[in-house]
């Protein structure tokens, strides 16, 4: 136990050194780099150049980008006015690799240095991804902005693929893109209502050069509709008794005469006179009483019938409250459907 | 031959008459007792045998359709006449039916029925076709039918068959709606008149039966 928890503090204790070690570290990069620039300012570029060859010399992939990409401008810059256009193009290059974002504004630079980059660039397979961090779209008429970057020109294929199910349907755009383009996705149009709220993967790669790849993760939800609240349950004391006592019937005593006798009447009537003289029986009286008496019964037993005005008045009740009720759940569907879209970005690029 | 056609079809109906008879389908299982009496006429002499039978019998009612079968068995004693022995009797049938209306239907049925005593063997085959008119009492549970048969082609071990072979039976049925009880009584009566030969036969056999049981309700 108090081992672990030795443990937990020197783990604890390291990541904070890393940490510190690394925030010192950038900041004595970025201070060096301010060194440089300072250096060519003052038209002293031996000195930036040695100081930036030894940045470029010590950059990492943790080095932030902007950093990394700012070394490489400044010594393609300086290449350049040395006309060692090769050396350009590779820190060029480097540049664009890091950051396919980057590019160099002709009010700073001369157009040599314009040029030259512009050809290291465009002779460069990278690809660069940006969408803003947290959006609110409305469905139908908003869109999303993705913004794509190229390093070589070329055709790029984006898709969106259901971050937790890579085989899923998505929804693919190809572009062609000469430096920077930006795509604006609707998610809700018409025609794209398939893309259910969840987590997506944004792909996208250069069509020609399969290896360049540039991804993100983005979450796409709806913000809570303002909805109309369902009609209450009908209150039971609302419906009217669908069944009524019924008059007694008469016509089921006459007809317990009828059957009864019926029965009495078969051996009078069927009954060979040779094999036994036509007389009454008492299995066949037992049986015509027995419906006789079902016939009284008949008569005076509780019989109910259905109420029709009232069966159409609890008809028309419900009905109504099916009717209002769907309204409602229509209204509501209506709503969540205008309802804006939240995108925030799960993974930066 | 087209008016036949036509009369078929007024006599089955639509459906739309009956609409209680196109949505239920009922199956009853009954236990039963009986007092079944049967009267030999025979040159002359008359003798007379009754008992007590007990059986059962399951009955399927799907819309206008019906499907019975039952089989009882008991013993029969001589109570009047020339008769000597007791015998051991039993019989088993099934029987078929249409309505054509909810108060009147056609059915047609096969009895077999057999009596074994001291003096022999002797097997009756009974086959029927006939008509049921039924109605209910003042309410859905109480029931009351009548039936009206014909036997043509009755066949006997050892005697000719009967020329003349008619049955009649009128019964209650009792069967709640909100419970799955059902009860029946019934008396039945069958004449035969044999045809005169050197020995006049006439028979005839009649009972009273008592059925309980229980109806499963199905609706379609």
């Amino acid at each position: 136990m108090r081992r672990a928890a030795l443990s937990s503090v020197l783990g604890l204790a390291l990541a904070a050194m890393i940490a510190g070690g690394l925030e010192a570290q950038q900041q004595d990069s970025e201070d060096r780099l301010a060194r440089a620039v300072a250096a060519l300012d003052a038209t002293e570029v031996e000195a930036a150049k040695r100081i930036l060859r030894e940045l470029g010399a010590e950059l990492t992939s943790r080095t932030p980008a902007d950093l990394a990409t700012e070394v490489y401008i400044r010594l393609g810059v300086i290449y350049v006015s040395e006309t060692l256009l090769d050396s350009a193009a590779a820190e060029f290059a480097a540049a664009v690799r890091r950051n396919p974002f980057v590019r160099m504004d002709p009010e700073r630079y001369n157009p040599d240095v314009i040029q030259a980059f512009e050809e290291a660039r465009r002779a460069t397979p990278a690809l660069g991804l940006r969408a803003p961090y947290d959006t609110t779209v409305q469905p139908d008429t908003g869109s999303w902005p993705v913004t794509v970057a190229v390093g070589l020109p070329g055709v790029v294929e984006l898709r969106f693929v259901p971050a937790d199910d890579a085989s899923s349907e998505s929804f693919a755009r190809t572009i062609a893109v000469d430096s920077v383009q930006t795509v604006r996705t609707s998610f809700t149009s018409p025609g794209a209502a398939w893309l259910p709220m969840r987590e997506y993967r944004v792909v996208a790669w250069l069509r020609d050069v399969a290896a360049d790849t540039a991804s993100m993760r983005v979450r796409v939800e709806r913000l809570p509709a303002d909805t109309v609240a369902h009609p209450p349950p009908l209150d039971s004391g609302r419906f009217l008794p669908e069944r009524r006592r019924a008059a007694p019937s008469v016509s089921s005593l006459v007809k317990g005469v009828l059957f009864g006798a019926a029965a009495v009447a078969i051996p009078l009537s069927l009954a060979n006179p040779d094999v036994q003289p036509r007389s009454v029986q008492g299995g066949a009286v037992a049986v015509g009483a027995a419906i006789a008496v079902g016939g009284v019964v008949g008569l005076t037993i509780k019989r109910y019938e259905l109420n029709p005005q009232n069966v159409l008045h609890n008809v028309r009740l419900r009905t109504e409250w099916e009717r209002e009720n769907r309204a409602v759940a229509e209204e509501n569907a209506r709503r969540r459907h205008r309802s804006p879209l939240h995108i925030t970005l799960k993974e930066e690029p | 031959m087209r008016r036949a056609f036509v009369i078929v079809l007024v006599l089955t109906g639509s459906s739309a008459a009956r609409p209680a008879l196109a949505q239920e389908v009922a199956l009853s299982v009954f236990g039963g007792i009986g007092q079944p009496r049967s009267t030999v006429v025979l040159a002359g002499g008359r003798e007379r045998v009754r008992g007590i039978w007990a059986g059962g019998g399951i009955e399927l009612e799907a819309g206008r359709f019906l499907m019975a079968v039952s089989g009882y068995r008991g013993e029969l004693t001589p109570f009047e006449g020339d008769a000597t022995f007791d015998r051991d009797a039993g019989e088993i049938g099934g029987r078929v039916g249409i309505a054509l209306f909810p108060w009147i239907g056609l059915e047609g049925g096969f009895a077999a029925r057999a009596f074994s005593a001291a003096s022999g063997y002797q097997r009756w085959n009974i086959p029927s076709v006939g008509a049921v008119v039924s109605g209910t009492l003042g309410h859905p549970a109480i029931r009351a039918h009548f039936r009206v048969a014909y036997l043509p082609g009755v066949s006997v071990t050892g005697l000719e068959s009967p020329d003349v072979g008619v049955a009649g039976s009128a019964g209650i049925t009792v069967a709640p709606e909100e419970a799955r009880f059902v009860a029946r009584l019934e008396y039945g009566l069958e004449r035969y008149d044999f045809p005169p030969g050197t020995t006049s036969r006439l028979e005839q056999f009649d009972q009273i039966r008592l059925s309980v049981g229980a109806r499963l309700r199905v609706a379609r």
